[in-house]
């Protein structure tokens, strides 16, 4: 089976790393895709195939839900949740209208294992 | 990689992008006490605090989280626009800075943060906050009710309306500078209305300088209010989140709603009026736009369906666009529905076009409410939709694609308040026509009347204007008169000249009067029926009468010529 791969997109190093860390710990044997901003991520997933997406909303310029747009445009199997620290309902409604995930910061290790548990 | 050692690498993280941010926020801070105005910059500060505090709570960091939270908090109202930047909330939140600052040198040295629990900074800045929106609260702000007894509210059977309260506009917040000025622009005011009292009582000095002087401060104080009452198009735009989700969910589609130009400010008259109608043709976009996920994989589009919500404004009109990404509009089945239920023949669907074919959507009895879902209330048809539309003096159109999409657009005037008119005559009664559809006026008398105006079949007029030959509406028979004597027979003959959606025409008065500035009311219920009549308002002489509707005019005398040749 292909080595699978997750993506985080946060512009916080300090929440990437955490999320890398548990994710390697948990999943050695996953890829982690780290970007600090969407086009960053963007460009980094254009070649390479992504089963899940760990976005952060707040970022400098695109923020996580309409990269989570362009995402499913590439690539309409991903599993994309959006990680945040408050959760606003009007976040909310606009994530769920794209049936996108929700996790809230800080990411624990449960988050991790519901949403990658069963390869995806 | 052992967990002291794995903490110790998110702690010294932490540090090193924290110190980083809070630098930058600052940086920020400093240079917005001389920029207020600078709304990137909020953002950029107000992100990075958002970023410092998700930071904190991450590593369990809880006082540091509470007073960088309600910093958050402020600088959140600040990006809103619903307070402004000044040296209170600078210094407030600058001391954000130094409280942070000292707990990351604790942190650094003891791995813990300060024992100080930034009550005082905490107090302050939610007093800030909460002044912001208790209307109590002493503040260097003042509300004003700008409530007005049912006149949009009863525009359409929705109950759409659950978010009514929290979409706020009933009141507006100012600071206190602009009531100030306000107060300085109705103190001209009253200087010269003495001023004019003495003038006409002592019958001394010249009262028309001081009444052209008193215009220009009526025009400023309207100009003034005016900017109360406009609010941003984003107030309703983001209650349209939660429709699509509902929406979205109920239909098992995948919705993705990005909004632009939500700053884009309208008289909130127009906001209400407008919020309705958009709730109905988004709805309009998911039920009948975008398809099912399968649909649009297996037609190579992307699983989401996009909707674009946009707003902009241009020469005091405002422009919103709702565009889809779904299946476009099927001219041959809207022909095929439109003669099924008798709207037009057989001969006339297939000799028309696609612009025509797809007007035929607003045409009453073609959409028709048949829709109840438990989410949006009932559904308005796309007939009431546009006429709702045209009622406050704007327009709605149409553009498809099949399988790429379908645009609405509307135009809409950005207040209704004050209009400004020519007053003409007609059969004796005063009518105002915006000056926005008026082109010019031209007067012809003896023998010109017979060179420039051509009589048609079915008694339709052409007048002559600059070489061009343009229908010629008489505002007697739009307005349903009796009585005029023949065009030809006229000794003299007054057309203004005006344009609605890109086509100019005639309207033949018995005069001109003036130009004015009216108050416009809305119409009595028992108008509601008469299209070409678009409000009233109190006319310069102190009679009251209406103002037109100039896109109906037109509208309704192509409808009389098209009886007139289905009767022969």
């Amino acid at each position: 089976m292909a080595q699978q791969s997750i993506l985080i997109v946060d512009d916080s190093s300090l929440a990437r790393m955490m999320v890398r860390n548990i994710v390697s710990q948990t999943f050695p044997d996953w890829q982690i895709i780290e970007a600090a901003n969407a086009d960053d991520g963007l460009a980094k997933v254009k070649n390479q195939p992504v089963s899940v997406a760990l976005l952060d909303f707040n970022m400098p310029g695109m923020n996580g839900i309409d990269l989570a747009a362009k995402l499913l445009e590439l690539s309409p199997d991903m599993g994309i949740h959006l990680v945040t620290a408050n959760i606003q309902d009007t976040m909310r409604q606009r994530a769920e209208a794209m049936g996108i995930g929700f996790i809230k910061k800080p990411v624990s290790k449960d988050d991790i294992v519901r949403i990658m548990g069963g390869g995806r | 990689m052992s967990d002291i050692e794995s903490y110790n690498n998110l702690l010294q993280e932490f540090l090193l992008e924290g110190v980083a941010l809070i630098d930058l926020i600052e940086r920020g801070l400093l240079e917005l006490e001389a920029n207020p105005d600078n709304r990137a910059l909020i953002g950029d500060v107000f992100r990075h605090m958002h970023t410092v505090k998700g930071n904190c709570m991450m590593l369990g960091f809880s006082r540091l989280e509470a007073v960088t939270h309600s910093a958050e908090n402020v600088l959140e109202r600040l990006r809103e626009g619903t307070i402004m930047m000044n040296g209170e909330i600078g210094t407030a939140l600058l001391s954000v800075v130094d409280c942070v600052r000292s707990s990351f040198k604790s942190i650094e040295t003891t791995g813990k943060e300060a024992e100080a629990d930034f009550s005082d900074q905490i107090d302050r800045l939610n007093l800030i906050h909460s002044c912001s929106n208790d209307e109590h609260g002493e503040s260097p702000f003042c509300k004003l009710d700008l409530s007005e007894s049912g006149q949009s509210e009863t525009t359409a059977a929705s109950k759409f309306n659950s978010e009514e309260s929290s979409l706020n506009l009933e009141s507006v917040t100012l600071p206190m500078s602009r009531v100030n000025s306000l107060m300085t622009i109705v103190g001209t005011v009253l200087v010269t209305f003495n001023q004019l009292r003495y003038c006409i009582n002592q019958n001394s000095g010249d009262y028309r300088q001081l009444l052209d002087a008193m215009e220009l401060q009526t025009q400023d104080l309207h100009e003034e209010v005016l900017k109360y009452r406009l609010q941003p198009l984003g107030h309703v735009f983001n209650t349209y989140h939660r429709l699509v989700r509902e929406l979205a969910a109920h239909s098992g589609k995948k919705v993705y709603l990005h909004l632009a130009g939500e700053k884009t400010e309208v008289d909130r008259a127009v906001l209400l009026s407008l919020k309705n109608i958009l709730g109905h043709l988004i709805r309009n976009s998911i039920d009948h736009g975008i398809e099912a996920p399968e649909t649009r994989l297996a037609s190579g589009k992307s699983a989401i369906g996009k909707i674009e919500l946009s707003g902009r404004q241009q020469h005091g009109n405002i422009y919103i666009d709702i565009k889809d990404d779904g299946a476009g509009i099927d001219v041959a089945k809207v022909k095929e529905k439109a003669v099924g239920i008798g709207l037009v023949s057989t001969a006339a669907a297939e000799s028309m076009d696609e612009a025509a074919a797809f007007n035929l959507i607003f045409e009453p009895g073609f959409s028709t409410a048949e829709l109840v879902s438990n989410i949006s209330g009932r559904g308005m048809g796309m007939d009431v939709v546009k006429k709702t539309i045209e009622k406050a003096g704007g327009t709605l159109s149409i553009s498809s694609a099949s399988g790429r999409g379908t645009t609405f657009s509307i135009c809409i005037p950005q207040s209704m308040a004050i209009v400004p008119v020519l007053v003409v005559r007609s059969m004796g009664e005063q009518f105002a026509l915006p000056q926005a559809n008026v082109v010019e006026l031209i007067s012809f008398y003896g023998r010109e009347v017979r060179e420039n105006i051509e009589m048609r079949m079915h008694s339709s007029a052409m007048v002559k204007c600059r070489g061009r030959l343009l229908p010629l509406i008489r505002l007697t028979e739009a307005l349903g008169q009796c009585g005029g004597m023949p065009l030809l027979s006229k000794n003299e003959c007054h057309v203004v000249l005006l344009r609605s959606e890109e086509e100019e025409f005639g309207l033949e008065v018995d005069g001109a009067e003036e130009l004015a500035s009216l108050v416009a009311k809305p119409l009595a219920r028992i108008f509601s029926d008469v299209h070409v009549l678009s409000a009233s308002a109190v006319m310069p002489d102190g009679t009251v009468s209406f103002i037109l509707n100039v896109t109906e005019i037109r509208k309704e005398s192509i409808c009389i010529d098209d009886q007139n040749e289905g009767g022969l």
